[in-house]
């Protein structure tokens, strides 16, 4: 979109534009204006990557086409040359077939964003298609004297160097600031496995499975723990939600209803319950 | 160029040339006056900031300040008094205060007769009652806090007298409120004490709330609060509206006096330690009323139904206070009462109009000692007396507190007005003067002039009641006490302010020393007419003053005094329960108070927390939608920022056609 | 044909100082990296730029002379004699706003410096001095691509410091501030690059004289318009107006306190600094436009901040809404520009706002980094744990309470209410009722939980609150609270310091 702008822009500055540049011009601009957006809506990373190649190489060639070679140039080493193989390394590393998801959790974004987005070309669009442009000198004429480099040259090292050496410190802060979200210096030796053998030998936790619960004759009884050896119930056999959830019982209250189908049974069992019981 | 405008000197000040050769002539005491008010500032934060390390000596440095600020004053006093009549006020500009917009004002000082005079008085006062203080506090672990507060307060005490603006004025005014407040609940683990400083400070606030309508309504009618601007644009105002800001200034003035019907305070403020009532609470802060009346002078004097309200108030005071006094049994409340009684002497003078204020600032000046002299007595008493306040418990303390009693002696003589002492000079001027009230027609002489003689021989009764009760008669000590003479830094306060008690009156008065002093503030009153020939009233008072005086003695000193409070008529309960003020406050103002503010909680419950809940349920309903944005979804962020572009853009297009 | 440059480099000393620090720390991290005897080292250097930039303001400022620097030649134009444009001027509102800045990191880089940038030094320290770099250049800068790059620089690295606090939190909060902070850069772009091709120029000054022309056609205005509302938009993210102001409480929130206190106070003062170079130097021609808008934004945030603060009971989330609130306030008075003439006292009362609120800020946000230090829940605190904290710490209570009245605009905290007098002024002045009313409705709201604040701090505590801890305050922090108090009171003592700061504010 935007780049589509500043191609009819440029195109318009030439005077009279050629049937030639008009031609390549019309071969250029739905290149680029497609590029771009494949590169908003590539779904895999490579794609997109790719997708901005070629919108930086088609404005490098408009650049080109309208005299101005060094921009053209630069355009193509800089971004299509230095930064975009930069992406496509960081793509490869993360893994070519990385995609984003593209589910959207928010209920209407999408409609927000594709209503907004609609505004706002329609904001410009108004705007900017009333604008008439004035005479244009031409590339020709500026470019004649000193020449398109050395006033490129004079841009950036006179009239805007205050501007320039900011940016030197803009993009030193954006290096460290880069580092700082992604880098962090490891301030302890990693723990190796055996130091985590230890340390669990150390802190004195229960090495061994945990005891099961205690199983009664009428109960699955999950809910109810363990006795130990000497009588005792044992607390890591039952699971800690239980046990939060104040669900646990304990073995006295499991005994109660034993007694009770003890004395159900009392006539037939009897003497053989207290034998058992005085043996 | 502040200066009163109804005063030749001020038409002529406002002239440029004299102005400018007043200005040109300026003295080193008059450019450093601003040091008066520092200095004591600075110990008070040197104290207060320095903690614990100042213990050792921070009391000496306490003293040392306002000694410092006394001899500023005294050579400001001695300056002054070298300039020709007309040229006796000037003004010190400190800087400019507060440029906003059309509301100008600068920080200056006024250097006048008055407030030099106001200013000798609180810092000789204040000085003396620093020393006596230092030996009085000795055992208090926080004496270092105390002489904090106590310096503090006389800097925000001669900030009040010397501000050459309202405004300024009012800060003073709210500094030596806090300073009371923070002194009368010096000893605040007593809950009791806590409570008698939050009420002295609830009921100032009253008072200042009158002073501040007061500063509002002048700034809207003169678009100033300066003196010098309010003066000079004063006759040009209507009489109503004068009369409005007369009485707001009226109701700050018995705040801070204890005036009737804001009088409730004093006597609970007791409560503090014995050198902050004789300082604050007798000589010194109670009186900014009557500075603040006498100040305000061309307001009052373009109001006279203003006027006839001040007297009329310091008329009910003086009447009142005298009740009081005679029925209470607390050394200290009986003082407090006579307190209230003598300023609303000095505010029936200052409502007089010109014709009284020299003698109401001069009453002010010489009752500034002799009150803090009994004071600093009453207090030593109770030192020796194992901090008893009890009259009942007294008696007979002649024989072992010589001095004290002596120095006493001199304050109970100059305050009934014994011929000769301080009070004669000037309390027997007040009540002439308030013969002649309105002219010298009609009811009004007849009836301020009664209640001023009637309280000058309810005054011999009740102060002769104390002080038989406490040096004479038998004694009726407690088995435990061992009542001693206090030790030397406590007496020789006392012993100079007895010497003031009784040659300030006669130096100043009918010397007419005072007299000329304050005329550039008097400036010229029409002849006296009092309907009763000056002789008449002076025998008359003398008559009343003995006959009370004796009445006292056969009472109190010949005749047994009972050790428990005897029942008493109706009107002595009454006058022991401050003649039902707390209970007519409490009626009239607590409870409906209470109502109105039950009944705003109810209104605020249901009213304005229904509309605040109504609109945090509006935000929570717009929530639905804000929350729907505040996922913490970038996106989602982006989105309303798209929202915002596009709105603006939108409601710049409809803004430009 | 040869040029040469000329820079002053007197004039950029405020700028070039930090720099210098941010070069020398970087350079002891290199020669003796992870050398923690060398620690103080660091911190001496980062306070050594700021001080030393803060010299260079103080030295500027007395001097007083006119300088500019960074010219671009004037001569015989088409329509007449063009006058040298400078991209970097130095004016009494560069300085008070550089001024601003410099004062307050250096009250955040005290706080943070055994706090969270102990860890970090390195990389704290240099990200803020760039900030602060960014800042005094954005205030000096007086054309299109500076003020651009200025910006970035001053916002760019807020991001870095806010995800120093090494977690989950942290990163979130950053990655939410760096995006919107990408979004609205594009916004900026664009609205830069529309405002270029309706004028076709740079500089501020040129810009504005080619908009001030008696023939325009309306498209050009259009155009220069629809720049103007992108770059508002895309510099209101900044001040976080509303409705750019989401990323505020997620960041303030994940942020490590001194950092939001960074945010709050420096990254704000960007943000105006950028408005006021734009709209005031730049559109001045426009003010009838923006005026308006800017009035509405304005206040919407105070009303939105406002309401929001209202229900807050994070102290940190309170303060992050009290400040969206605040930035409303600080545009509000530019929001009564009507034309032209009326843009620079809108500007010296917007100027004279931030003042007051930056030292009222800063003294808030140390007594909460204080707490925040001394509390089991650190961060995330509430405004409960303030209960009874004037028995507990009496100077720091005071100091909260003082300056939480001074943002209230209550007296004692007289700085506040001059300056929302000052703010008010303007908009009435120009007749601009309804956002006049506005305002006023929401000095009530404000003070609702201003209050609700301050009275806590009175409060008897609360039972079941366990023994309190005892403060130990580092000195580095009781230099701020101090200062930061002091400030506070200097100027609710003299206010006109707040009510009337800028004389030749568009100089």
């Amino acid at each position: 979109m935007t780049s589509a702008m500043q191609l009819s822009g440029m195109l318009a500055a030439t005077d009279p534009p050629g049937t030639a540049e008009t031609a390549l011009f019309w071969v250029l601009a739905p290149v680029t204006v497609v590029a771009a957006c494949g590169l908003l809506f590539a779904r895999k990373a490579v794609h997109a990557a790719l997708s901005m190649a070629l919108v930086m190489i088609g404005l490098g060639v408009a650049y080109l086409v309208h005299d101005a070679p060094f921009l053209g140039a630069v355009q193509v080493f800089v971004y299509t040359g230095a930064v975009m193989m930069l992406f496509l390394f960081v793509v490869m590393l993360i893994g070519v077939s990385a995609a984003d998801s593209l589910v959207e959790t928010i209920k209407g974004q999408r409609l927000v964003a594709v209503v907004l987005g609609l505004g706002l070309v329609l904001l410009l669009t108004g705007a900017i298609s009333q604008a008439t442009l004035d005479e244009t000198v031409g590339l020709v004429a500026v470019n004649e004297d000193p020449g398109n480099v050395t006033m490129i040259a004079f841009r950036i090292f006179d009239d805007y160097v205050w501007a320039f050496e900011l940016t030197g410190a803009l993009l030193i802060t954006a290096a460290l600031g880069a580092m700082v979200l992604t880098h962090r210096e490891r301030l302890t030796p990693r723990t190796t496995q055996r130091q985590l053998a230890a340390d669990r030998i150390a802190e004195g936790a229960v090495k061994a499975p945990l005891p099961a619960p205690g199983v009664f004759a009428r109960h699955n009884a999950v809910d109810t723990p363990a006795l130990l050896p000497d009588g005792t119930p044992s607390e890591a056999s039952v699971n800690r939600v239980l046990r939060a959830r104040g669900q646990v019982r304990s073995a006295e209250e499991t005994a109660a209803p034993t007694a009770v189908i003890q004395s159900e049974f009392a006539e037939p069992l009897g003497d053989g319950t207290e034998e058992g019981g005085s043996r | 160029m502040n200066l009163l405008a109804t005063t030749p000197a001020a038409l002529l000040a406002q002239d440029g040339t004299v102005a400018g050769s007043a200005a040109a002539s300026g003295a080193i005491q008059e450019t450093g006056s601003w040091l008066l008010i520092a200095l004591p500032l600075l110990g008070a934060a040197l104290l207060l900031l320095g903690g614990r390390r100042t213990n050792r000596w921070g009391h000496w440095l306490g003293v040392l300040t306002p000694w410092a600020s006394f001899a500023l004053a005294a050579a400001l006093l001695v300056s002054l008094a070298g300039y020709p009549e007309g040229e006796r006020s000037r003004t010190l500009h400190l800087f400019g205060w507060m440029p906003a917009g059309q509301f100008r004002l600068d920080a200056g000082l006024l250097i006048d007769p008055l407030s030099v005079a106001f200013a000798v008085l609180v810092t000789f006062v204040g000085a003396l009652i620093h020393v006596y203080a230092v030996a009085y506090m000795a055992a208090d672990r926080d004496r270092r806090r105390f002489f904090a507060y106590l310096n503090f307060f006389v800097a925000s005490m001669l900030l009040l007298v010397l501000a050459d603006s309202y405004l300024l004025m009012y800060v003073g005014w709210e500094g030596v409120g806090l300073a009371s407040y923070l002194l009368i609940g010096f000893w605040n683990h007593n809950p009791d004490y806590a409570a008698a400083a939050k009420k002295a400070f609830v009921v100032n606030r009253v008072g200042d709330a009158g002073l501040t309508v007061a500063m509002m309504m002048m700034f809207a009618t003169f678009g100033t609060v300066s003196f010098a601007g309010v003066f000079a644009a004063a006759g040009s105002a209507g009489e109503g509206v004068l009369t409005a800001i007369g009485l707001m200034l009226l109701l700050g003035a018995c705040g801070k006096s204890a005036q009737f019907p804001l009088q409730s305070w004093l006597g609970d403020a007791m409560a503090g330690p014995t050198p902050v009532s004789a300082l604050i609470h007798a000589a010194t802060m109670v009186t900014a009323g009557v500075y603040l009346v006498v100040r305000s002078g061309p307001i009052f004097e373009a109001a006279p139904t203003a006027q006839l309200v001040v007297v009329a108030v310091g008329a009910i005071t003086l009447l009142f206070g005298a009740i009081v006094g005679c029925a209470k049994d607390d050394i200290k409340k009986v003082l407090a009462a006579s307190t209230m009684s003598q300023i609303g002497y000095m505010m029936l003078a200052a409502g007089l109009g010109p014709v009284g204020y020299a003698f109401a600032i001069l009453h002010l000046l010489t009752h500034g000692f002799f009150k803090a002299g009994m004071f600093l007595g009453a207090g030593s008493v109770m030192h020796g007396m194992g901090d008893s306040v009890e009259l009942r418990s007294y008696g007979g303390l002649n024989a072992v507190m010589k001095v004290t009693w002596v120095t006493f002696a001199c304050g109970w003589l100059a305050i009934i007005g014994f011929p000769g002492f301080s009070g004669f000079w000037s309390k027997d001027r007040i009540i002439e003067a308030a013969f002649s009230a309105d002219g010298g027609q009609g009811w009004q002489p007849w009836v301020f002039g009664g209640a001023a003689l009637l309280g000058a021989g309810l005054t011999a009764f009740y102060m002769s009641r104390l002080f038989f009760m406490t040096f004479h008669g038998t004694r009726r000590w407690p088995e435990d006490a061992h009542p001693h003479e206090a030790p030397r830094l406590m007496t020789i306060p006392m012993v100079v302010l007895a010497l003031g008690s009784v040659g300030l009156g006669a130096a100043l008065g009918p010397t007419g020393l005072f007299t000329d002093w304050m005329s550039p503030l008097a400036g010229e009153h029409a002849e006296e007419h009092p309907v009763l020939p000056a002789w008449a009233v002076t025998t008359l008072t003398l008559l009343l003053v003995v006959a009370g005086a004796v009445l006292a003695h056969r009472r109190y000193a010949a005749s047994e005094v009972p050790a428990v409070a005897p029942t008493g008529t109706a009107l002595t309960r009454a006058a022991r329960r401050d003649l039902y003020q707390d209970a007519v406050n409490e009626a009239a103002l607590m409870r409906p108070g209470q109502y109105l503010t039950r009944l705003l909680v109810f209104v605020d419950n249901r009213g304005v927390d229904g509309v605040v809940r109504g609109l945090a349920a509006l935000v929570g309903g717009l929530g639905g939608r804000l929350k729907y944005w505040n996922t913490g979804y970038v996106r989602s962020y982006a989105a309303s920022v798209l929202v915002g572009v596009l709105a603006v853009s939108g409601g710049m297009l409809l803004f430009r056609i | 044909m040869t040029r040469v440059p000329s820079v002053d480099w007197v004039a950029l000393a405020p700028v070039v100082a930090p720099l210098l620090g941010v070069v020398l720390v970087l350079v002891v991290d290199a020669v003796a990296p992870r050398a923690a005897r060398l620690a103080r080292v660091h911190d001496a250097l980062a306070v050594a730029g700021l001080v030393a930039a803060g010299a260079a303001v103080t030295w500027l400022a007395v001097d007083g002379a006119a300088r500019s620097t960074v010219c671009v030649p004037g001569g015989d134009g088409e329509a007449g004699l063009v006058l040298p444009s400078c991209s970097y001027v130095v004016s009494d509102l560069t300085l008070t706003l550089q001024a601003i800045a410099v004062v307050g990191a250096l009250g955040c880089l005290l706080l943070a410096v055994d706090g969270p940038a102990a860890a970090d030094r390195t990389p704290h320290h240099v990200l803020l001095l760039s900030a602060v770099a960014g800042v005094a250049a954005l205030a000096g800068a007086r054309d299109l691509a500076t003020l651009v790059i200025a910006l970035e620089t001053a916002s760019l690295p807020a991001v870095g410091l806010v995800a120093l606090r090494r977690d989950a939190q942290g990163a979130q909060a950053g990655i939410t501030l760096l995006l919107t902070a990408v979004a609205s850069l594009g916004l900026l772009l664009l609205g830069v690059a529309l405002i270029h091709a309706a004028t076709g120029e740079l500089h501020l000054d040129r810009i504005a004289t080619a908009l001030s022309g008696p023939d325009l056609s309306g498209a050009v205005l259009a155009v220069a318009g629809l720049g103007t509302v992108l770059g508002v938009a895309g510099i209101g993210f900044k001040l976080s107006a509303v409705p750019f102001h989401l990323w505020t409480p997620d960041t303030y929130a994940g942020a490590p306190l001194p950092i939001a206190a960074f945010l709050a106070v420096v990254s704000k003062t960007a943000g105006l600094a950028a408005v006021v170079v734009l709209l005031a130097l730049g559109l001045p021609a426009l003010a009838g436009s923006w005026g308006l808008v800017v009035a509405v934004l304005a206040a919407v945030t105070v009303t939105v901040g406002n309401l929001v603060a209202l229900r807050q009971r994070v102290a940190v989330r309170l303060l992050a809404w009290s400040t969206v609130a605040q930035a409303g306030w600080v545009l509000l008075p530019l929001g009564a520009a009507v034309d032209a003439a009326s843009v620079p006292t809108a500007v010296a009362a917007s100027v004279g706002y931030l003042v007051a609120y930056a030292a009222a800020t800063l003294a808030v946000f140390t007594v909460v980094v204080l707490l925040a230090r001394h509390h089991p829940a650190g961060e995330e605190h509430t405004l409960a744990d303030y209960r009874g904290l004037a028995r507990r710490e009496p100077v720091a209570a005071a100091v909260l309470g003082f300056g939480l009245a001074c943002l209230a605009g209550l007296p004692p905290g007289v700085m506040g209410l001059v300056a929302k007098l000052v703010a008010v002024r303007p908009l009435v002045d120009n007749g601009v009722w309804v956002i006049a009313v506005i305002a006023a409705v929401n000095v009530v709201l404000g003070v609702l939980y201003y209050l609700r604040w301050g009275a806590l701090l009175v409060a008897a505590p609360g039972a079941g609150d366990g023994a309190p801890v005892t403060w130990r305050v580092r000195p580095a922090e009781g230099l701020v609270l101090g200062g930061a108090a002091a400030l506070c009171v200097a100027f609710s003592v003299l206010p006109q310091v707040v009510a009337g700061v800028l004389p030749g504010v568009l100089r």
